[in-house]
């Protein structure tokens, strides 16, 4: 089961309910276990719809998608509100964390949704320091409410929360497009090796062709013209 | 569960402002409704206890309303009369332990002066089994003694031996019986019946002073007081008898005998009875009361679901992160009403103490002479009981709402 893959996608088409127009017709794909995708795409391409797809928050017009070995286009709305809790890390552009929670509540907060990662993580408090460490987060920081970090801040601890209780799936829309080069560059590095260490798929999206260096290159896809190429 | 606990503290304590003040405006509109349930429940009570102990009312046969608010109020159409020799045998018959004479018609100032004997500071009972007390001085000793009410007292400024001079029948045509001088010889206590706005003299006097008009007109006799006084007159006329009988069960015996009465026919009112179908009068006024302050109640609820949806723009970052971190809808919709719960909750916690408070207060500052409950009953607690349901219930706007919101936001809010 080296081969495994991850997602596998046959079809998928979306558009709006009071629209006449196909937003998205994706081409049959996959992702492997353990690869790393890199999904590049103008704004307004599709990429952050596709990534609402998969994440199960928005409905397609008609689907075949299985993620993990589960058919996730058959799973009922509140099954893929467990699933994404179970098996995603998310990351987003900005704004990932809640400002009035500390940086520790903040992280440990994706494992208040998902029993599968509180499992995972024994020791709450070991964990959460272990990985803010490994993201070169200051422990200092760790009853800090999250508005009183900086952004590069944010965008780490935003990885450490994705990364708590190891799922299986990282997706990552536009992480590094609030950081400048210096720190984009770092942050790349240290995403990188946190996902490897704990075996994750990464599904990288960003209109910064620049990025697609960091992926090998069977993994570098563009959306366009609705579909991926 | 525990998770979306401490998201909705937490995020209810990032927003105080708006949440304190949900909760105050809760709180009013508990302050409001308990408060106007508790003041009508004990006015209700009072009222109903105007007059106790006294088991009938004997008056000319008039209806029962026009007895009680003559003899009890002192106020209406004056009632015919009835023969002193009426009160003296109804003073002897058996079954009766005490039958106190009244008479009224004169008035001081606007206020009535009620003319009857001692026995009516002895046998006045209200609020159950509370007795007229005297603030200042006692009950009458000399022949123009005139005991006053609190109220009276205090609008007028009456103090202990302070001379007055009554009016012949109320209104606007009084006329003063100012040849004769009534010295004040005691003050009630605030009772909170209609004794506090009355005044009170000797029914012999007031035989005496009227002994000079004759058919309506003053002609002087030139009596002066002191020879008046040892006259002797005899009373001849009254209004009616408020009686106290031995034994209960007689009452509605007692009160047949009473209209075959022989001399003349009389007609009993059983004061309790009399009342509450006067209190039917008041009702709407308390059906009002309750109807605003369940408009208040609604006005309280809606006015936190706006603040709620007022602040759902602000919190759709929130929400959206939530979502994508697994939270299902079925969690937004617990987050929003754990928020409802809190605030509704908290709101009636404050109401209660400022009611209390407040009561408290009133209690100090008016010494008011109305028992009023410092802790809700049953029925409070039901209407507490339904306020909270219906603010979890009206909780799911808000919360479908968002869940709308987050729909079209996906996983990234772009604002």
């Amino acid at each position: 089961m080296q081969t495994k893959n991850i997602i596998e996608i046959a079809s998928c088409v979306f558009k709006y309910p009071q629209s006449q127009r196909i937003i998205l017709d994706i081409n049959p794909f996959h992702v492997r276990s353990g690869g790393h995708l890199f999904l590049h795409g103008k704004s307004g391409s599709g990429k952050t719809t596709f990534l609402n797809i998969l994440c199960g928050i928005i409905e397609p017009l008609q689907s075949d998608i299985k993620i993990l070995g589960t058919d996730f286009s058959k799973l009922t709305p509140s099954q893929k509100d467990r699933f994404r809790a179970d098996n995603y890390g998310t990351i987003f552009q900005q704004f990932n964390l809640l400002p009035y929670l500390s940086v520790k509540k903040n992280i440990a907060l994706a494992c208040g949704f998902s029993k599968q990662k509180a499992l995972y993580v024994n020791d709450m408090e070991e964990e959460v320091e272990r990985l803010m460490s490994a993201l070169d987060l200051s422990s200092a920081l760790l009853n800090k409410q999250a508005m009183h970090l900086s952004v590069g801040e944010q965008q780490r601890v935003a990885v450490a929360r994705a990364l708590i209780g190891a799922p299986k799936i990282i997706i990552a829309d536009e992480p590094t497009s609030a950081l400048d080069s210096d720190a984009k560059e770092s942050f790349m590095k240290l995403l990188f090796t946190q996902i490897e260490a704990q075996d994750s798929t990464l599904l990288f999206v960003s209109h910064d062709k620049g990025l697609s260096s960091y992926f090998q290159t069977d993994y570098n896809f563009s959306l366009f013209n609705k579909a991926l190429l | 569960m525990k998770t979306l606990w401490l998201l909705t503290s937490k995020s209810i304590a990032n927003r105080r402002m708006a949440f304190t003040l949900s909760i105050i405006s809760i709180a009013i509109s508990v302050v409001l409704l308990l408060g106007i349930d508790r003041v009508t429940k004990a006015a209700k009570n009072h009222f109903l206890n105007t007059i106790n102990q006294t088991d009938l009312i004997a008056a000319a046969p008039e209806g029962s309303l026009d007895i009680l608010l003559n003899l009890v109020f002192h106020m209406g159409d004056p009632l015919k009369e009835v023969d002193y020799s009426s009160y003296e045998a109804i003073s002897k018959m058996d079954e009766v332990a005490w039958a106190v004479p009244i008479s009224v018609g004169d008035s001081f100032k606007s206020y009535d002066a009620v003319s009857t004997t001692n026995d009516y500071f002895k046998y006045y009972k209200y609020a159950s089994s509370k007795s007229l007390l005297f603030s200042n001085g006692a009950d009458f000793r000399d022949f123009y003694d005139v005991v006053v009410g609190s109220e009276v007292a205090k609008k007028l400024h009456l103090t202990l031996h302070e001379t007055i001079h009554l009016s012949h029948s109320n209104g606007a045509s009084a006329h003063a019986h100012a040849n004769r001088d009534f010295h004040i010889c005691g003050i009630l206590k605030p009772t909170g019946t209609p004794n506090d706005t009355s005044l009170f003299f000797q029914l012999k006097a007031d035989e005496a002073i009227h002994i000079e008009w004759q058919s309506g007109h003053f002609v002087d006799m030139h009596i002066s007081s002191e020879q008046l006084a040892k006259m002797n007159i005899q009373p001849k006329h009254i209004s009616g008898v408020l009686i106290g009988l031995k034994n209960r069960s007689d009452i509605l015996n007692v009160a047949d005998r009473l209209e075959h009465f022989k001399g003349e026919n009389l007609k009993a009112v059983i004061p309790a009875k009399a009342l509450s179908k006067l209190y039917l009068l008041l009702k709407n006024m308390q059906e009002i009361l309750t109807l605003i302050s369940g408009v208040v109640f609604v006005a309280a609820i809606f006015g936190m679901i706006a603040t709620m949806l007022a602040t759902l723009n602000d919190r759709r970052r929130e929400i959206a992160i939530l979502r994508t971190l697994g939270a299902t809808v079925k969690s937004i919709f617990i987050l929003f009403a754990l928020e409802a719960f809190i605030i509704v909750a908290s709101g009636i916690i404050l109401g209660n103490i400022l009611l209390t408070l407040l009561l408290i207060l009133n209690n100090l500052v008016f010494n008011t002479t109305v028992q009023i409950s410092y802790f809700p009953d049953i029925y409070e607690f039901s209407l507490l009981f339904i306020m909270l349901i219906s603010a979890i219930i009206v909780s799911v706007l808000p919360a479908l709402k968002s869940y709308k919101n987050s729909l079209q936001d996906g996983l990234m809010v772009k604002i």
